[in-house]
């Protein structure tokens, strides 16, 4: 995490790049080459498993979008999409032995955080103007703006370190369960040794399973912030279902 | 023990201590939380799809109390 690589720029000096930024750097051209890619493969007819897995795709993500904010997708899919599949790989990332995940670092979830937080007023003031979005924060009573505004930051913080957290926790149980195999039981690591095989096998599928979901949280979370500040109240009552006539929750 | 060490220990014995008394009411809520989710999936399965993405988002805000907890530990382990 705390690895720095020197980088020399002709005359202009050395520049001095954590790990996590060259990660970030890799993941980006990784994915704007696997971008250009499958739009190259992209056919108008026949059934290809990879367009067919890229469609499924987009139209779970369409839906979803759908469901939240009860709007026409368009607008949001490429900030949303790309929040997902860029987390998703960062997370990933861990996996390759000798690197560590970007979003393992409290920076790159916190500038995601950023977007997100940025976005918000952006969404929200293109859907219903400047003068209905500020008067959100007065609802549902002026004495609550204070509130609302910190929630507004707390949210985003919450969003940022909740990513860091996951991730960070998953790549430091292997260096706790390795220096303990390593050090603590120094005599006896040869007997131990499977047993570390093992466990980190374990800890390996815990933090593929965790680098998906923390994805999808951080995605469905900014989409559900972003759903708040397009929605007005009105809007939102419309397209609530209607209350079921039948009380199905009171066991008998 | 020198006071710089004594400070030390009394951030370790602080830090962790923070995150153990702050992650068990948010652990009681996640499980109360996930344990009514499987129980409304049971009554009605066809409704699994909401359910389950409400249940993300609601774990979600439940967890950042620990996460706030977390950040706190973080403070004072590193802060000097």
């Amino acid at each position: 995490m705390g690895k720095t690589f020197e980088i020399t720029l002709g005359g202009l000096g050395t520049v001095a790049l954590p790990q996590s930024v060259l990660a970030t750097w890799g993941v980006m051209i990784f994915l704007m080459a696997l971008a250009l890619f499958l739009r190259h493969c992209l056919k108008r007819e026949g059934l290809e498993p990879l367009q067919n897995a890229l469609e499924l795709f987009m139209e779970q993500l369409c839906a979803l979008i759908r469901e939240i904010v009860h709007a026409d997708p368009a607008p949001y899919v490429p900030f949303v999409g790309t929040l997902f599949v860029f987390v998703f790989t960062a997370n990933l990332v861990g996996m390759i032995p000798g690197l560590s995940s970007p979003t393992a670092d409290l920076s790159v979830t916190a500038g995601l955080a950023t977007l997100v937080f940025v976005s918000v007023p952006f969404y929200g003031i293109r859907a219903r103007g400047v003068g209905n979005y500020l008067r959100s924060y007065l609802k549902p009573n002026p004495f609550l703006l204070p509130f609302n505004l910190l929630g507004e930051v707390t949210r985003t913080l919450a969003l940022a370190i909740r990513l860091f957290g996951n991730i960070m926790s998953g790549e430091f149980l292997f260096l706790v369960v390795v220096g303990v195999i390593t050090t603590v039981l120094n005599g006896y690591a040869t007997v131990f040794m499977p047993a570390g095989y093992i466990l980190t096998l374990f800890l390996s599928i815990l933090s593929l399973i965790t680098a998906a979901i923390q994805a999808y949280i951080f995605t469905v979370l900014a989409l559900v912030y972003v759903g708040s500040a397009v929605q007005s109240e009105q809007k939102r009552a419309e397209d609530a279902p209607a209350p079921p006539e039948t009380a199905e929750g009171s066991p008998a | 023990m020198d006071p710089e060490t004594q400070l030390q220990v009394v951030r370790i014995v602080a830090a962790g201590a923070t995150i153990a008394i702050g992650s068990i009411a948010p652990a009681l809520a996640e499980g109360k939380a996930l344990a009514q989710a499987l129980e409304s999936i049971a009554r009605q399965p066809d409704a699994s799809d909401t359910i389950s993405r409400t249940l993300f988002v609601g774990l979600a805000m439940v967890e950042s109390t620990a996460i706030y907890c977390l950040v706190m530990a973080f403070i004072i382990l590193f802060v000097k």
